[in-house]
């Protein structure tokens, strides 16, 4: 079979099998594996799919772009995109509980590698439209999770990860006394569930690919797998006006107390490591979501005493900030009254104080170059 | 010899000075140290200017006291009660250069001012016996007491002011009317129909010469006629009063200096006419009995020579004159248009209309299907039905169209009981004159003699799905076979071999 061919098979399994579930929902079926070389041949396999699954696919895209941006439409998946499907497909597929056997030691590993590479050879989101459009396609990523069951009758039982037990199994189920225990488990629990030994290697591995996905890892920021770090890519992706607003939206579609902790966790690093450049935007950042948090409370009660550690932390930082841009606003007197009186409370906790020279130094300081290694 | 009370302070040494719950120093009596009667007519002046005397009164005592070095002056004490009275009591002392006091026996310190605002104590009391010992700021005097002032009195006393505006005062009006002149001011008021009552009071003669009591008529006049006033006001034997408060009356034309209705010293059930020029007032203990002033109206007899004609023979019912009733056009603008009559010919217009009807007008009108065609009643009006003759309902249960007036133009009552209508029926009279009468049953309401009832067909709700809703991604997991990553290969170790930077 010809490269081509070969190619167009590839691309249409992993677009069927793979792309447009996750996307659309349902049964999400990875393997055999893609590798680093095919992961970049993919581009012409997409007249190969069928086409109302690729009608459907990208409504739903669409769908999840406008929850960002008001677009109607977004190209089909660009040769950046093929290959981060191909290295998200291998990285779950390294999970395969069959690939932890005593044949496969070190497939997993290899497949890991060769998913990094993949990653490693796909440029950054260089536009926002290229943003939105990876996010259209790996929004739903962290969402993917695992049904393992477990079934047993009066003689044994029998584990089943990841797929459906078989119908024998479960006939006569009262005179055989069959029981059916199912467990769900989220993909952040799939590397410990399987694969102990190498959770901290996929860790880096889906760390690596979020740095593709700006708008992605921002929106699932408060997950648990690879957890939240300000990078090059997010911190780039606020450099803009227009990424800035993108980036913003983002984080709003997660739980505002989640994503608070998440930035709260995220920014104590950079204050550790002085990187006031990246900390100057980063404050930018908080303060615009004090600010919007602050004047959507307006007649409201305050949920801040609910909130504690890290996400407190990144409120107090962005309220301090955000309280000293109040009068470069516009706003009305009365509405920025309202605004300082929710915003004061933060900046007078005993962490506000303990924040006030970090505040200070970046009340004088401009967003800079950026330093992604902290 | 006088300390300021300082805030917390607790211990004072004026005998019966006290702390109130302010904080304020205060004894079981106030005293006002007046220097001369103008001065305590001022006080009484200004103080009844914006509140009453009756609190005071109670346990108001005014009296003469001399000092040692024989100057009088008066002495008003009452009831301290509260810091409260007594800063008012204190405020209108000041504005008339008197000075005020608190205490309880014979030991009174000033009062509290700006300069000490919880009040003074004496450190030093004065050895006396006399009645009184006055501490203040700027001196202490011991007095001794003379003799009691009778505040009745002493208003009774005091000259009236003139003031002419009270001559066109509105309202009772006294008028006293020497014996000779009662009768001709009676049949005066009677025939100028001014209602009043009269009665008459009897003063003790003037020296020891007259034997009899004077006798004088008293008007009382509750709304004396404009024109009248002056008339009574200039005519020599007739004197006016102007009631001042409860139990006294000061004459047209002149003021008391106090405020009279705030000292209720008078005895409501007597009346003192307080007269001006220095005259002594017009006292009576108590007010005779008065009568209605027609009572005392001149009577007079016609002769009598009366005959018998003037005493009916028989009686007999008037001749029947009976008219026709007719409709004619009105000019005055339609009111209370709450009816219509709709022909038969034009129901099918009206079936149209109903679906254009506001919800109100088909909730509030009800109607009556009669073989004459439709009556429509909407008791807010009836023009939101534009179909039809309108009708005005000049009399409950009684309809005439609109825009004519019934001729002769009887009563509405009168009309409806003409034609007799039987109960529980409204009456519609038509342009030809002939009337209608439909019972009040037949009237239903519009909405529902309009609607047909439909068949209807039961259907199962069902649960709405969200199209919204997305399905859960779900990992399933397929065999690796025996050579899971066949077909995976790593890149060529170039990068530059190929960009695959896309951007």
């Amino acid at each position: 079979m010809a490269r081509a061919e070969r190619a167009a098979a590839t691309g249409k399994r992993l677009y069927e099998r793979f792309l447009a579930p996750l996307v659309l929902g349902g049964d999400v079926t990875p393997g055999p594996a893609v590798g680093a070389r095919a992961a970049f041949d993919l581009d012409g396999a997409l007249a190969a799919v069928d086409t109302d699954l690729r009608s459907q696919v990208d409504l739903a895209r669409v769908r999840v772009a406008r929850r960002l941006v008001a677009v109607d439409m977004l190209d089909g998946p660009s040769t950046s995109e093929w290959a981060l499907a191909a290295a998200l497909h291998d990285m779950v597929h390294a999970l395969h509980p069959e690939l932890d056997g005593v044949l496969h030691r070190s497939a997993p590993d290899r497949l890991l590698a060769l998913a990094e590479q993949t990653i490693g050879r796909v440029a950054p989101a260089t536009s926002l439209a290229d943003a939105v459009s990876r996010h259209a396609f790996f929004a739903r990523a962290f969402e993917l999770r695992r049904t393992d069951t477990v079934v047993s009758w009066w003689t044994g039982s029998r584990t089943f990860l990841g797929t459906a037990p078989p119908s024998r199994l479960l006939a006569w189920p009262e005179v055989r006394r069959v029981h059916t225990d199912a467990t769900t488990v989220p993909l952040a629990e799939l590397p410990s569930a399987s694969h102990a030994g190498r959770a901290e290697h996929f860790r880096r591995v889906v760390a690596r690919w979020l740095e593709k996905v700006p708008l992605t890892d921002l929106a699932t920021c408060s997950r648990e797998l690879a957890p939240f770090a300000w990078t090059g890519a997010t911190l780039g992706l606020f450099a803009t006006p227009r990424g800035r607003v993108l980036g913003l939206r983002a984080l709003a579609l997660g739980p505002a107390a989640d994503v608070d902790a998440a930035l709260g966790r995220a920014t104590v690093a950079h204050v550790k490591a002085s990187a006031w450049e990246n900390l100057a935007r980063i404050g930018d950042i908080l303060a615009e979501r004090a600010l919007t948090a602050a004047s959507t409370e307006l007649g409201g009660p305050s949920t801040d005493r609910e909130v504690e550690g890290d996400a407190h932390y990144a409120r107090v930082l962005g309220a301090s900030l955000a309280l000293g841009r109040i009068d470069t606003l516009g706003l009305t007197p009365q509405a920025a009254r309202a605004i300082t009186s929710k915003l004061m409370p933060l900046t007078q906790s005993l962490r506000g104080r303990d924040l006030a020279e970090v505040v200070r130094r970046l009340a004088v300081s401009e967003p800079g170059a950026l330093r992604t290694e902290v | 010899m006088l300390d300021r009370i300082a805030l917390h302070q607790t211990r004072l040494h004026t005998p019966g000075l006290g702390l109130d719950a302010k904080g304020v120093a205060l004894g079981a009596k106030g005293l006002v140290l007046v220097p001369t009667v103008d001065r305590l007519v001022g006080w009484l002046s200004v103080y009844t200017r914006e509140r009453s005397l009756e609190d005071l009164l109670a346990s108001l005592e005014l009296r003469f006291v001399r000092s040692p070095m024989g100057t009088q002056e008066i002495t008003l004490t009452f009831a301290a009660e509260s810091s409260d009275r007594m800063d008012r009591v204190a405020e209108t002392a000041r504005l008339v250069g008197a000075f005020t006091f608190t205490g309880t026996s014979r030991h009174f310190v000033q009062y509290r001012d700006a300069a000490a605002p919880f009040g003074y104590d004496a450190s030093q009391l004065l050895s006396t016996d006399s009645a009184l010992a006055l501490y203040h700021d700027k001196f202490s005097q011991t007095y001794d007491a003379g003799k009691a002032v009778d505040l009745r009195a002493l208003l009774l006393r005091l000259m009236l002011q003139v003031d002419p505006r009270t001559r066109d005062e509105a309202g009772m009006r006294y008028i006293v009317a020497e014996e000779g002149l009662g009768p001709a001011l009676i049949h005066y008021l009677v025939r100028s129909q001014v209602d009043g009552e009269v009665t008459m009071g009897e003063w003790p003669p003037e020296s020891a010469f007259d034997e009899t009591p004077i006798r004088r008529y008293v008007v009382r006049v509750a709304d004396l006629p404009v024109r009248m006033r002056a008339l009574m006001r200039e005519t020599p034997g007739l004197t006016t009063f102007i009631p001042a408060g409860p139990g006294i009356a000061v004459e047209t034309g002149y003021r008391h200096p106090v405020q009279l209705r705030a000292c209720p010293v008078f005895d409501p059930a007597g009346m003192v006419l307080a007269r001006g020029r220095g005259d002594e007032p017009w006292t009576l203990p108590k007010l005779p009995a008065f009568g209605d002033l027609r009572s005392f109206a001149r009577i007079e007899l016609r002769s009598d020579d009366q005959s018998a004609t003037s005493i009916a023979q028989a009686v007999s019912n008037p001749a029947a004159v009976r008219v026709q009733l007719r409709l004619m056009p009105a000019s005055s603008p339609w009111r209370n248009v709450t009816a219509s009559w709709v022909p038969t010919d034009k129901l099918p217009l009206l079936r149209r209309l109903a679906y254009v009807l506001a919800p109100g007008t088909l909730r509030d009108t009800r109607i009556a299907l009669t073989d004459r065609g439709a009556f429509l009643s909407c008791p807010h009006g009836i023009e939101a039905v534009p179909i039809g003759t309108f009708f005005v309902e000049t009399h409950p249960g009684l309809f005439t169209p609109a825009g004519v007036d019934v001729v002769p133009k009887v009563a509405p009552e009168v009309l409806y009981r003409a034609l007799g209508a039987p109960a529980g029926h409204a009456l519609f009279i038509s342009h030809a004159g002939t009337a209608l009468a439909i019972p009040n049953d037949a009237f239903v309401p519009l909405e529902t003699a309009i609607l047909e009832a439909k068949s209807w067909e039961a259907v199962t709700a069902q649960t709405i799905e969200s199209a919204l809703a997305e399905t859960p991604l779900e990992l399933k997991l397929v065999p690796v076979g025996v050579f899971p990553l066949a077909g995976a290969a790593a890149l060529p170790d170039d990068p530059a071999a190929q960009d695959h930077g896309t951007g």
